[in-house]
């Protein structure tokens, strides 16, 4: 049974033991419709004990309980991220629609609570009271996302300023040192495009955007969607500093996204309080580190840049000085304070690599050498030869030296300090094996080259493409007719001749390894062909 | 047999066509009963699947899908295209499971619940579908499972399942593989081929 056979079937039996109750499900609609639904009262969520201490909050705070006849257009959209994501629709007068979880988190904290018909900035009060009290926002990670999307942006950044005031409120009533990013935005689809692809919400996608923009390219927005808001936090911080040093809070605007014909939205950063970096060792012990390891103290040298990164997966902080008239960079990461990369001034190594003096290296010249008459190939008859330094976990490892003669490419591994051979792989790619040359598609390959003849090297007897092809067929039991994406390759793997076929039948791949001058079967391995 | 197997691609490419969900949900948004006739039609058994995934027990899967379509009734007026109207209803369906299983975890309910994909009284389901979905919930790990019926029955690709699961994708890559090679062994095992 194939894969998609196997879904055929679940997909089927499902179809046939899903409920087909049409009527129940109208019957229910029917009653509701036309009907203002009521808030419903009867859950005892913690969050409602905190909703109904920051109604009576705004009540004695003057605001009055003006209460407006609701009208059901969504003027406005609000999402707030912490880790719990919640949007909320909001109309003209801005009360709250639906209050919609955009999370597992964000479910949690809404289960049993309806926010339909609250004032806005009192639903937000009330969710940022939540989400103190449920720990998310604590000394770790304190960064609060509050983003509104509205058409009208005079309106939208309104709201915008309510809200923060009111989630300023809601923290500074708990005594938390917390970080609050606001925007306003206009809808925009790529975003909402973008936020629907990666099941977050549309403010988070724009901040996104707004990092990856303004990082000249060093970000992708796929990098960083795992990240929480407090991280992003900080990286747009850093970013800021970078561009604005002692600025604080301007934002720069989301890209202009052509052909989409929309006017593009230019969403603007508001930041209040700071992200905490309580988590990680902070700058000046990254400072520290990073001195330690270069065996300076902080009087040797001029500090260039220490920020704040993400980079490979983990939160670093970059760390650049000069002493000396040498340039050093160094990446630290941001949790443990291990130096992960370091540069001096054009060379590289990285953490814990102990380098070999390059004194002892035979150089990139010699290697080609040794490849070269080993092939038994004059330099001048190749099409290309290139040699380098491979590193493997930051130590040179070999030298690698590529060539092609005739149609043949080589591949050669070399000892870094002697000219010892380590590894040999030669390619035909003109497909048919040089041996039984008639049928080669490139006729004028053969002449001039002498690299065909060295090839071979020291294999007498090559049994040739078409011979192990046959061994592969004939033990897998299928004749060539039944098979489809048929691959084989001449291979020399540690100094012997072998032969890699490879192809598909009946929903099955298929792989062989065969010995280039018996016609052994050396290793083979069949999978579903997904 | 192969009449069902057709009417079955015709569902999923039903469920693939997302400005049809899009047109589907604009007119139950504007009131059209028909729409939900026919966005029920096509959507049901994915939610179901996704339902059951979670709660493991056929009668609240059951009653989830339809407290899902009555959901999807009021607030269609809010949703709004953002690409992936499947994405839409199926975050309605699990958030509504998710519930259901908080509640019960607070009640006690779920000590060694045994599996029971389909209700006694369904008349439609053979006994080889029965012995496929009881080995489809038993032998697979709760996100394997769901990835796998998400896959087979919405026509979400896996960068969406992904999205919806909030995993990344080579995870949800890799578990789907993993799941439908020890379906088939525990099909195989069973006779069924």
């Amino acid at each position: 049974m194939t894969d998609k056979q196997l879904e055929q079937r679940l997909a089927q039996a499902l179809s046939a033991a899903a409920p087909d109750d049409l009527d129940g499900v109208l019957a229910r609609c029917e009653a509701r419709k036309g009907i203002v639904i009521p808030m419903k009262r009867k859950t005892t969520g913690r969050l409602w004990k905190t909703l109904a201490v920051a109604c009576l909050a705004l009540v004695l705070a003057g605001g009055g309980g003006t209460y407006y006849y609701q009208a059901n257009a969504v003027a406005s959209v609000v999402s707030l991220d912490v880790n719990p994501s919640i949007e909320l629709r909001v109309n003209q007068k801005e009360k709250v629609l639906s209050a919609t979880p955009m999370n597992e988190d964000g479910a949690a904290l809404l289960e049993g609570v309806d926010l339909k018909g609250t004032q806005a900035d009192v639903a937000m009060y009330a969710i940022i009271g939540a989400l103190l009290q449920h720990g998310y926002v604590d000394e770790l990670a304190n960064s609060i996302l509050i983003t509104v999307e509205d058409e009208d942006t005079q309106r939208g950044e309104k709201l915008q300023q309510e809200l923060t005031a009111q989630a300023d409120a809601a923290l500074a009533n708990a005594q938390v040192n917390g970080a609050i990013l606001s925007q306003t935005l206009q809808m925009s689809n790529e975003l909402s495009q973008k936020a629907e692809e990666y099941g977050i919400s549309a403010g988070k996608a724009a901040l996104i955007q707004t990092i990856v923009d303004g990082s000249n390219g060093t970000k992708t927005f796929e990098s960083l969607v795992g990240l929480s808001i407090n991280e992003l936090n900080l990286l747009y911080s850093s970013l800021n500093q970078a561009a604005l040093p002692g600025q604080e809070g301007s934002g720069t605007g989301t890209d202009t996204a052509p052909g989409t014909g929309t006017e593009t939205p230019a969403s603007t950063i508001v930041t209040s309080g700071s992200a905490s970096q309580s988590a990680y060792i902070g700058l000046d012990a990254a400072k520290q580190a990073a001195l330690n390891h270069a065996g300076l103290s902080a009087a040797d040298v001029t500090f260039l840049e220490a920020e704040y990164d993400y980079d490979d997966g983990r939160m670093v902080y970059e760390v650049d000085f000069r002493s000396a008239g040498q340039e050093y960079e160094y990446e630290v990461d941001a949790l443990t304070g291990e130096i992960i990369k370091y540069e001096t001034d054009g060379s590289h190594s990285y953490g814990g690599a102990t380098t070999v003096p390059s004194g002892n290296l035979i150089g990139e010249e010699a290697a080609k050498q040794a490849a070269l008459s080993h092939a038994g190939v004059k330099q001048s008859d190749t099409q290309y030869c290139n040699a380098w330094l491979e590193y493997d976990d930051g130590r040179p490892e070999c030298y690698e030296v590529e060539f092609m003669a005739g149609s043949t490419r080589y591949e050669y591994e070399i000892a870094l300090t002697s000219s010892t051979v380590l590894k040999v792989e030669s390619k035909n790619i003109g497909g048919q094996t040089p041996v039984s040359g008639g049928g080669a598609s490139n006729s004028g390959s053969q002449t001039a080259t002498g690299g065909n003849n060295t090839s071979g090297g020291g294999t007498s007897g090559d049994i040739g493409s078409q011979a192990a092809k046959q061994a592969a067929l004939t033990h897998a039991g299928i004749s060539e007719s039944q098979t489809t994406s048929m691959k084989v390759e001449r291979d020399y793997d540690d100094g012997r001749l072998e032969y890699e076929v490879e192809f598909k039948s009946g929903g099955m791949e298929y792989e062989y390894k065969i010995d280039g001058s018996t016609g052994t079967i050396l290793e083979y391995d069949q999978d579903w062909d997904d | 047999m192969l009449m069902l197997m057709l009417a079955q691609t015709m569902e999923q490419e039903a469920v693939r066509d997302r400005e049809g969900l899009d047109r589907l949900l604009a007119a139950v948004a504007a009131g059209e009963q028909e729409a939900l006739a026919q966005l029920y039609h096509q959507t049901r058994s994915a939610v179901y699947g996704l339902a059951l995934s979670y709660v493991k027990n056929a009668h609240d899967a059951q009653d989830i899908t339809q407290d899902t379509f009555v959901q999807i009734w009021d607030n269609a007026p809010q949703y709004r295209t953002k690409g992936s109207p499947m994405g839409w209803i199926l975050t309605i369906a699990r958030n509504l499971a998710l519930m259901k299983l908080r509640r019960q975890q607070r009640q006690g309910e779920l000590d060694e619940e045994q599996w029971q994909a389909i209700p006694a009284d369904a008349p439609n389901v053979s006994h080889e579908d029965r012995l496929l979905l009881q080995n489809a919930l038993e032998a697979l790990e709760e996100q394997e499972r769901r990835i796998v019926v998400l896959h087979a029955v919405t026509g979400l690709k896996h960068r969406e399942i992904a999205a919806l699961l909030e995993l990344p994708l080579a995870t949800v890559l890799s578990k789907y593989h993993r799941a439908l090679k020890k379906l088939k062994l525990r099909l195989e095992g069973d006779g069924i081929r």
